[in-house]
């Protein structure tokens, strides 16, 4: 009895350990708000997370002082979340996509920040939209298929809804997320009645569903 | 005549993409001479097109005419870029064209941001034509195609507003249009 509450108290002050842990190292990351968008864009916008991107860029996209992000950039690299690298007076910052963080963190941030949750945001309320749904690169490399990373997200929209305000979902959605949102419109009837061999060709390959019609 | 300045909007993009224009002499006697000729031989090929295609109704003619109602638009973009005195440079493309019509046109009035955004999604089915990924994947409608190219041709009347010209609205292809149209009797050129 005695060696198992031992045992089971060793267990607790371990896992306690590692959840301090883990919560220092979310403190690093997610501190304050800077810091969040910082992480937003060096791992969900397409070209930073490709090119990288000088402190003055940064903090031009972030609407902030160099100084501020000179700093939360030198708090990313030694949480291992960044890598910089000097060019002249300029520091080129890139997310670290070997760091042990980067898979999950970039998880994270899609599924808190990421254009999954900035697109329902946006069909929230959309009585005109019967089904909306992520297909292409984007879906694909979420569901694990090997690939580049995808340089803009394919939206489908199904239901009554205009170009016009299809274009203006997209468009909004694309300066949220820095990143450009095509969309494809079709009606109901369109869809089911593709004989393009395109409807298809989504409905075989991986979809990320955004809203789906009423049961 | 109306000399166009840029928009805030248009001089934050020349800030963030310095690399992606280039600086010319401002000339918005050139620029309308650039929408004439627009108005004379791309809208001209569009409504032959368009015509043709609504007559036969054959998708290649639709596409065709899309094309030539996209690159009237991105043309007529460039003009208005040479009024205010920057070229998109070769780096950026049609790509930088799209961000600084949307940096010119979406800022108020309201009524210019239709035209626009269907010129950004334009620019997207004509990269899907030139360069198709796999047969399959047609994801623009006829009915989307059609739009497209007429909203195409109300940006060239939005530019040509923009540099003091009246709008050119009567060469966008509605199907009552195209029902009476006739070729016009060629004029000379200005």
């Amino acid at each position: 009895m005695g060696a198992g509450f031992r045992l089971a108290a060793r267990h607790l002050r371990l896992i306690l350990h590692f959840l301090k842990a883990i919560l220092q190292s979310m403190q690093t990351l997610f501190r304050s708000e800077v810091l969040q968008q910082l992480l937003t864009l060096l791992y969900l916008d397409h070209e930073i997370s490709t090119s990288g991107a000088t402190v003055r860029q940064l903090a031009r996209r972030i609407g902030t002082s160099e100084a501020t992000i000179s700093r939360d950039v030198s708090r990313l690299v030694r949480a291992g979340a960044a890598t910089e690298e000097r060019a002249g007076n300029q520091r080129i910052v890139r997310p670290a996509p070997d760091g042990p963080l980067a898979f999950h963190l970039a998880g994270l941030l899609r599924a808190t920040v990421g254009p999954e949750v900035i697109l329902r945001r946006h069909l929230a309320d959309r009585t005109d939209i019967e089904r909306a749904a992520i297909f292409g690169s984007y879906a694909a490399r979420a569901a694990g298929e090997p690939g580049p990373p995808p340089g803009d997200i394919d939206l489908l929209l199904i239901g009554d809804i205009s170009f016009d305000d299809g274009y203006d979902l997209a468009h909004a959605a694309s300066r949220e997320l820095g990143m450009e949102v095509n969309p494809v419109i079709r009606t109901i009837e369109e869809w089911e009645n593709d004989d393009t061999g395109f409807a298809a060709e989504v409905e075989k390959r991986p979809t990320i569903e955004l809203k789906s019609p009423p049961a | 005549m109306t000399s166009p300045q840029p928009t805030a909007e248009l001089r934050e993009l020349m800030r963030e993409r310095a690399e992606q224009f280039t600086s010319v002499p401002a000339d918005p006697d050139s620029a309308r001479l650039q929408l004439a000729r627009i108005e004379q031989e791309e809208l001209l090929a569009v409504m032959v097109q368009s015509h043709q295609a609504f007559l036969a109704n054959i998708e290649g003619l639709h596409r065709t005419a899309h094309t030539l109602a996209y690159d009237a638009a991105r043309k007529a973009v460039d003009a208005v870029l040479l009024a205010v005195g920057v070229r998109v440079a070769r780096s950026g493309g049609h790509h930088t064209t799209v961000a600084a019509a949307e940096a010119i046109f979406l800022p108020p009035p309201p009524s210019r941001r239709r035209n626009v955004l269907s010129f950004a999604r334009a620019r997207n089915v004509r990269h899907e034509d030139e360069y198709p990924r796999r047969p399959a994947q047609a994801t623009i409608t006829l009915r989307e195609r059609r739009e497209q190219t007429q909203n195409c041709i109300r940006l060239v009347g939005d530019c040509r507003e923009l540099l003091g010209l009246d709008r050119s609205d009567e060469m966008v292809p509605t199907d009552q249009r195209l029902r009476n149209w006739a070729l016009p009797t060629a004029q000379p050129h200005p």
